[in-house]
């Protein structure tokens, strides 16, 4: 009887965030506030009950939905717990999907479970369109990233497998595998598509792109046919590449001859299920360059020192409140940096960890090589 | 092979007009003696200078530096048994690290007392103090050239290359990926220390408040920045024990790092520590942290080498003997460096834990002040360099 009660309040919480995903106003975020908050205190209370670990981190906090009024005031999960604890609301053998994050110096991967993806999906696709797609149904699209046949633990992959299939054309193409990037593969479907003068889409990890540009040999007059656009994701690692964001667009928008406002990002991550976009469908729309999410997730900035929330407009690691993570937790505390300005991100990078002393860098090591 | 230009030249000379061997040694134990007692005080420009480097306190550094002399002040062996290598029989070079002032004093002193012309590329972090003794110990032995030439140049410098190439031998104290750059280039000839850490065991019966306080002194000096600063305690008894244990542990970090002083550390760093406790919330384990977070201590059923966030971060775990909490340092036997005790007769359990990986078995309270000639990873120096063509060991 408690596990039908249970089952049927998840039914119910399920229906309406997902009637609020397919409904909210995308372009006006203020005018759903209120239901978020209403929806965000429910799924706070429905994580509370039914997942465990998260339970005794609001205990320990004092927090508890009889005493917590505002979603900013939601105990948050720091994203690198997830690689130690089950957070799960329900059996693990339950989930449906089952997500990891991707490899880092730092030892065994974080887990995301789903017991069901359509939020994930409604919410990516939604989004998707919104900031990127907005102006045409379906494009043909190169994908130089995971996808879920290749990689079945990737959530990226997942949502770029979704992306082809509902928005891409049947000549899309996959030119990213386990071993390997096809650049050859990929560099002959966009001369072909250039030939045909079509638009295209290319999707794409920051890595994999930045690969890509410099292995293949494009005549120097390519052009990528006009309403062609790139989005990339995976966090762009500048420090990695050696250089900054705007000298990475511009050589990539220089090689495939596009204009650099065509060169759309993506920000999210395995634990969240929504994304936040920058495009310059978005910059039109809410006339700045930033990056800009959907009603569903919303996200303040806060001091590293104390976490607590910082003023508009100041830099803190970001946090996140995420309608679309039904099963797993609703608040997230990352180690990104970024401000908000109104509805408008800004990132700015991870917090830097500029040659860490003694401790962090032996960890890495021993992580690494035991 | 013949210094040109280098520092080295200049050093050959020196020391080919100078006695060596134990007197010399003996004299540099009588400063670390004088440094350590407070007979001669440190410099107020070191002082300055390594608290604005490091962030660490005055009175921090002083007491650190303190427990560091009383160290260098013995030697475990009669220095008239150790293998002395014929002087000037090689150029040695140091590459020091920066996370704990004075990591190349005692290679840097029982090498040059040999005889040996010995350049020190100091870290940025640490420019002050060797220079500074090296000046105390010429002032007092006029007859007698330190030997030692520290200076700072950055990585990749001309001058800094030059002095590795005209070295026979390099010493290098630092990260991964410090050493494995070294010893791409200069593998015949390095010897590498790279990072490792330090724990404490500790029996039921051996816990009283001087323990306790002892041990509080081992996490936070330095900030666990050193190899030698106790990261996890061990406790041999029940849960409760361990509990309580734990509890005055925090008391006590409380008072020693109100004492001492905190170094902010960089956002990163803080970042793992509030990840650290939110992980340990999720999991149901205990812990006790400062409200600005400048100590933290926790109740773990195992080791994690995750939990390893360092800035007086401590994992308290309950065993049932010293054979399981060998058990959970087993896979990172090349990573332990020294092993504080309480309750524990240091020599009715040394063989066991050198043979577990540890290199410095102590009381409780004297981690920072290993001997002079303490044999780090195994290495005995001189020794080492007795034999041109034995290849001294490396990382």
């Amino acid at each position: 009887m408690i596990a039908a009660a249970s089952n049927s309040d998840r039914t119910r919480l399920l229906t309406d965030l997902l009637g609020f995903i397919e409904t909210a106003d995308l372009d006006a975020r203020e005018s759903s506030l209120e239901p978020f908050e209403s929806l965000a205190l429910r799924l706070f209370a429905y994580q509370y009950e039914r997942n465990e670990p998260y339970r005794r981190l609001c205990q320990r906090q004092g927090k508890t939905p009889g005493t917590v009024q505002r979603w900013q005031e939601i105990p948050a999960v720091a994203t690198a717990s997830f690689k130690h604890v089950s957070l799960f609301c329900g059996d693990p053998e339950e989930a449906v999907a089952v997500f990891h994050t991707s490899g880092t110096t730092e030892g065994k991967p974080g887990v995301h479970r789903f017991r069901t993806l359509v939020l994930y999906r409604t919410a990516a696709l939604r989004t998707f369109r919104w900031a990127c797609m907005p102006d045409v149904e379906r494009l043909p699209m190169l994908i130089l990233g995971p996808t879920i046949e290749h990689f079945p633990n990737s959530s990226l992959g997942q949502m770029y497998s979704w992306l082809r299939e509902a928005c891409g054309t049947a000549d899309s193409r996959v030119c990213f595998f386990p071993d390997r990037l096809d650049a050859q593969a990929a560099q002959a479907w966009l001369l072909e598509q250039a030939l045909s003068q079509r638009p295209v889409m290319i999707l794409a990890t920051s890595l994999a792109l930045w690969q890509f540009v410099h292995t293949v040999t494009l005549p120097s007059d390519f052009r990528l046919p006009e309403g062609s656009r790139i989005l990339d994701t995976g966090g762009y690692k500048g420090r990695r590449l050696g250089l900054a964001r705007h000298d990475y667009e511009s050589l990539v928008a220089q090689k495939l001859g596009l204009h650099p406002e065509w060169l759309f990002n993506e920000y999210g991550m395995t634990e969240m299920s929504s994304q936040y976009y920058e495009s310059r469908f978005l910059t039109a729309r809410f006339g700045r360059r930033a990056k800009y999410g959907p009603p569903w997730l919303r996200s303040f900035a806060c001091d590293p020192h104390d976490l607590r929330p910082v003023v508009e407009g100041q830099t803190g690691v970001l946090r996140h409140c995420d309608l679309a993570n039904l099963d797993s937790v609703i608040m997230l505390q990352t180690e990104d940096l970024g401000r908000f300005e109104k509805d408008a991100l800004f990132l700015e990078g991870r917090t830097p960890g500029a040659e860490p002393r003694g401790c962090s860098l032996l960890v890495e090591d021993l992580i690494r090589n035991t | 092979m013949e210094a040109s230009t280098t520092p080295f030249r200049t050093l050959r000379t020196v020391l080919s007009h100078r006695a060596h061997g134990p007197a010399l040694i003996a004299a540099w134990q009588e400063l670390f003696e004088d440094l350590a007692q407070g007979k001669i005080t440190i410099a107020q420009s070191v002082l300055t200078n390594l608290s604005r480097a490091t962030g660490l306190s005055q009175r921090h550094l002083q007491e650190g530096l303190r427990c560091q002399f009383s160290g260098w002040a013995r030697c475990e062996r009669d220095p008239g048994s150790w293998q002395w290598p014929a002087p000037l029989s090689s150029n040695v070079a140091v590459v020091a690290a920066g996370n704990v002032p004075g990591v190349a004093v005692p290679a840097a002193v029982l090498l040059s007392a040999a005889g040996l012309p010995v350049v020190v590329k100091q870290a940025s972090a640490d420019r002050w103090l060797l220079p500074w003794l090296i000046e105390v110990f010429e002032e007092r032995h006029p007859d007698w050239a330190a030997g030692i030439v520290a200076q700072y140049w950055p990585a990749g410098s001309p001058e800094l290359e030059q002095v590795l190439q005209s070295a026979d031998r390099v010493i290098a104290f630092g990260s991964r990926e410090t050493l494995q750059e070294l010893r791409q280039r200069y593998e015949e000839r390095l010897l590498a220390f790279g990072p490792k850490f330090s724990v404490a065991i500790v029996t039921a019966d051996g816990i009283s408040p001087n323990c306790v306080g002892a041990l509080a002194r081992d996490v936070a000096l330095y900030q666990q920045r050193g190899c030698l600063s106790v990261q996890a305690v061990f406790v041999i008894g029940t849960t409760q024990v361990a509990t309580a244990f734990a509890d005055d542990l925090a008391d006590a970090l409380e008072c020693t790092v109100t004492r001492l002083g905190y170094a902010e550390e960089i956002t990163a760093d803080r970042m793992r520590k509030h990840a650290l406790c939110n992980t340990l919330a999720l999991l149901g384990h205990r812990y006790w942290a400062n409200d600005d977070l400048r100590w933290l201590v926790m109740l773990v059923p195992e080791f994690s080498a995750e939990r390893l966030v360092g800035n007086n971060t401590v994992q308290v775990i309950p065993v049932a003997s010293l054979q399981q909490a060998l058990g959970f340092l087993q896979p990172y036997r090349a990573y332990v460096q020294g092993c504080a005790l309480c309750g524990m007769a240091i020599e009715s359990v040394e063989d066991r834990l050198r043979t577990a990986g540890f290199s410095y078995v102590a009381s409780a309270g004297a981690m920072q002040s290993p001997p002079l000639d303490w044999a780090n990873e195994g290495i005995r120096l001189p020794d080492a360099f007795a034999h041109p063509d034995t290849h001294p060991g490396s990382y």
